[in-house]
C-alpha cells in the first residue's frame, strides 16, 4: 500500500509561501511528498531538466515570469510533467486560461487547505499517467497495420485508425458519427446484422471472412475479429472490430486452386489419352491379326510359302504392337494408381512370382535359391510386379545357360534392406547401365531375348514410388544382379 | 415371323471386330441365330421392343448379349445399366467386351451385375477363343428363365 512519495517541485518566490506549504504538507500526510523548491522559473525548468520530478506547483508572479505566461513556458517543457498552479489571483478567467495553457489545478493562496493541495497535486499526476497510458495504446492503434475501428453498441463508428483510413479510404473525421453501414455492401448486410446481434449479447467474433465496400466503391475482401467493449461493470458499451485486408491471400488462394486445377486436368487428359490409345490403337491391330489369320487358316492352299511367311510376320509384329501398348498403359497407369502401402511379406510375394514365372518357361530347368526376405511396408500388388519383372528377366536372360541359377535375396546395407535378383546369364555391360530403366530401352537384339523395354522402368518407377532407389551390377556374358530399397520404411 | 428365337445379340459398332467376332462364333458353330446392333440406341430398342424392334416381343429375349462398351449415341454402361435396371430384362446375361484393362476397370467402378467380360486381345486366337467359349456357355446355360414383371 505504501506508495513512494510525490517528488514535487515548489516554484515560489516567496519563502513565506514556500514555507507554508511545507508546513501544511508536513503536517497532512509527512510522506505523501519529498519537496523541492525552486525561486525562478527559470531555476525551476532547470531542476526539471534533472528529472525525476512528478508534479510542479507552479506560482505565476516569479521573478523571471508573470501571469499565465508562467503556464504557458512550464507547460512547454518536454518533461510534460502536470502542472498545478498556486495563484494569489481568484480571478476565473485567469484559472480557465491556466487550464487551457496546460495546468492539471488551479489553487488559490490562502483559500486552500491541506487536503485540498495534496488531493490537487495527486489528482494532476494520475490524470497525466491516464492519459499517456491512453496516449500509448491509442500510438499503438494508430500504428497498426489492421483496420481497427470502433463503434457504439447499435453500430455507429466512434474511432477510425489509420489502418482503416488506408483499407475503406474514408479519413477519421468523415466516417465518425456514421453507422457503420456505410461499409456494408447490400449482400452482406444481414448477414452484419446477425453478426452485430451476436456480439451485443456479448460474443467474439474471430477471423471471420466478408466483403466490404470502400470510400471509390470498390470491394475488399477483409478478414473481421469483432468483440464487444464492456466497462468496469462489465455493460458492453461499444463494439471493436479489427479488419485485415485478405485480397492478397485469396489470390494466392486463388492462384493456387487454378494451378490444381489445371494439374488435375492435365491428368485427365492423360487419362483420356490412355483410354484412347488402348482403345483405338488396339481395334486395328485386331483387325490385322485376325484379317491374317483367317487368311492362313482358310486360304493357306492358295497362298504360295512366301506368302504365308509374310503373313506369319504380319501377325507377329501386329501382336508385338500390341504388347506394347498394353506395356505402354501398364506403365502410365502406374503413375496415376494410388499407392496403397502396407505390411507385406516379401518371401510369399515371391513365392508367387516364382510360380508365374514358371509356368510360362515350363520346360525350363533353373536353379532357384531363395534368401531370407524381411517383411516390409509395401504396396503388395506393385511390389509383385517388381519380382515379376525381375524373375521373369532373370529367367529370359539365362535361357542360353546350361546350368542356369537364379537367386533372390536380401541383405542389410548402411541400415536399409538391399533385396536383390542375381542370375548367371547373358549381363550386360556397365557402360549402358543407366540406360536400362529407360522407357523403350533394351541392350539386346529382339531375336536374341524378346521384349518391349518396359519392364525395367515399370520397376523403377514402382520402386521410385516407394521411397526407394533400384540399380543394376553385370558384365557380359557374367550375369547381373538388380538391387533395390524400399525406402526409410523398410522395416515398418 | 420375327420372333425366331434370338441365341446372341452381338453389339459391335467396329465393322472389323464385328466381322471377326462372327466369323469366330461362326466357325465354332456357337449359334445359328445372331442378331446384329451397331450402337447403344439400336440395341435398346432391341431389347424392349421399340422403333424398328416394336413388332418384337420382349419375352423374346436373346440368350446372351455380346456388348461392346464403347458405342456411339447410347454407350455401353448406359445400355447395361438400362437392361439391369429393368425386371423385365435383368435376366438376360450380358457379356462385355472391352477393348482394354483400362475399360475392364471402369465396368468394375459401377458395378452394374454384368455376368462376364472379355478384354479383346489383339491376339485373333485368343479373341476367338474367348467369345466362343463364353457365348456358348450362355446359349447352353441360359434356359430362358421365367421372366417376372409381366
Amino acid at each position: 500500500m505504501t506508495k513512494p512519495p510525490l517528488r514535487v517541485l515548489l516554484v515560489e518566490d516567496n519563502p513565506g509561501d514556500a514555507r507554508l506549504v511545507r508546513e501544511l504538507i508536513a503536517d497532512h500526510a509527512p510522506h505523501a511528498w519529498e519537496l523541492f523548491w525552486a525561486t525562478s522559473l527559470a531555476d525551476g525548468l532547470g531542476r526539471l531538466d534533472d528529472g525525476g520530478i512528478d508534479a510542479l506547483l507552479l506560482d505565476l508572479g516569479l521573478p523571471d515570469s508573470n501571469g499565465i505566461d508562467t503556464v504557458t513556458r512550464a507547460s512547454a517543457h518536454p518533461s510534460g510533467v502536470p502542472i498545478v498552479v498556486m495563484s494569489g489571483l481568484g480571478d476565473e478567467t485567469v484559472a480557465t486560461r491556466a487550464l487551457q495553457e496546460g495546468a492539471r489545478g488551479y489553487l488559490v493562496k490562502g483559500t486552500f487547505d491541506p487536503e485540498t493541495l495534496a488531493l490537487s497535486v495527486a489528482r494532476a499526476v494520475e490524470q497525466q499517467r491516464l492519459e499517456e497510458a491512453r496516449a500509448r495504446l491509442a500510438a499503438i492503434v494508430e500504428c497498426s497495420d489492421d483496420a481497427i475501428v470502433a463503434n457504439t453498441p447499435d453500430g455507429t463508428i466512434t474511432s477510425w485508425n489509420a489502418g482503416a483510413e488506408r483499407l475503406y479510404g474514408y479519413r477519421s473525421e468523415e466516417i465518425s458519427g456514421k453507422p457503420v453501414s456505410v461499409l456494408l455492401p447490400p449482400a452482406v448486410r444481414d448477414d452484419f446484422a446477425a453478426i452485430l446481434e451476436r456480439v451485443r449479447r456479448g460474443e467474439r467474433i474471430e477471423h471471420f471472412e466478408t466483403v466490404r465496400v470502400r470510400k471509390d466503391g470498390s470491394l475488399v475482401d477483409i478478414s473481421l475479429t469483432i468483440s464487444p467493449v464492456r466497462d468496469d461493470g462489465g455493460r458492453i458499451i461499444g463494439i471493436s472490430t479489427i479488419g485485415r485486408d485478405v485480397t492478397e491471400r485469396k489470390h494466392a488462394d486463388e492462384t493456387l486452386r487454378a494451378a490444381i486445377e489445371a494439374a488435375e486436368a492435365a491428368n485427365r487428359e492423360l487419362e483420356g489419352f490412355s483410354y484412347s490409345v488402348s482403345h483405338d490403337l488396339r481395334a486395328p491391330l485386331r483387325a490385322i491379326d485376325g484379317f491374317s489369320r483367317i487368311l492362313v487358316e482358310e486360304h493357306a492352299s492358295a497362298l504360295p510359302q512366301e506368302a504365308r511367311r509374310y503373313l506369319k510376320i504380319i501377325r507377329e509384329n501386329a501382336q508385338r504392337m500390341g504388347q506394347l501398348v498394353d506395356d505402354l498403359l501398364a506403365f502410365s497407369r502406374l503413375g496415376r494408381q494410388p499407392l496403397g502401402k502396407r505390411h507385406v511379406s516379401p518371401a510369399e510375394i515371391v513365392r508367387d512370382a516364382i510360380e508365374e514365372v514358371r509356368a510360362g518357361e515350363k520346360d525350363r530347368t533353373v536353379e532357384l535359391t531363395i534368401g531370407e526376405l524381411p517383411d516390409c511396408q509395401a504396396d503388395p500388388a506393385l511390389l509383385k510386379q517388381v519380382f515379376l519383372n525381375l524373375l521373369g528377366n532373370a529367367f529370359k536372360f539365362t535361357r542360353r545357360r546350361e546350368n542356369a541359377s537364379v537367386e533372390v535375396g536380401c541383405r542389410r546395407d548402411g541400415g536399409e534392406d538391399v533385396y536383390f535378383v542375381r542370375d548367371n546369364g547373358a549381363g550386360f555391360d556397365m557402360r549402358y547401365a543407366d540406360k536400362l530403366f529407360g522407357v523403350f530401352q533394351r541392350l539386346h537384339r529382339q531375336e536374341d531375348f524378346e521384349g518391349t523395354g518396359v519392364g525395367l522402368a515399370l520397376v523403377e518407377r514402382i520402386v521410385r514410388r516407394h521411397g526407394g532407389r533400384v540399380w543394376a551390377e553385370g558384365a557380359p556374358e557374367r550375369g547381373a544382379t538388380f538391387s533395390f530399397t524400399l525406402g526409410s520404411a523398410t522395416n515398418g | 415371323m420375327a420372333d425366331t428365337p434370338v441365341e446372341i445379340l452381338l453389339v459391335e459398332d467396329n465393322p472389323q471386330d464385328l466381322e471377326l467376332t462372327l466369323h469366330a462364333l461362326r466357325k465354332r458353330k456357337v449359334a445359328n441365330h445372331i442378331a446384329i446392333a451397331r450402337d447403344g440406341a439400336e440395341v435398346l430398342d432391341f431389347i424392349f421392343c421399340t422403333g424398328e424392334h416394336a413388332d418384337r416381343a420382349i419375352e423374346n429375349a436373346p440368350r446372351v448379349v455380346l456388348l461392346d462398351l464403347k458405342l456411339p449415341k447410347v454407350d455401353g454402361i448406359d445400355v447395361l445399366r438400362r437392361i439391369k435396371d429393368d425386371p423385365r430384362t435383368r435376366t438376360i446375361p450380358v457379356v462385355v467386351l472391352t477393348s482394354s484393362r483400362e475399360e475392364r476397370d471402369v465396368l468394375d467402378s459401377y458395378e452394374l451385375g454384368v455376368n462376364s467380360y472379355i478384354v479383346k486381345p489383339v491376339d485373333f486366337e485368343g479373341f476367338t477363343e474367348a467369345v466362343s467359349s463364353l457365348g456358348l456357355y450362355w446359349v447352353l446355360h441360359n434356359h430362358q428363365p421365367e421372366r417376372s414383371g409381366r
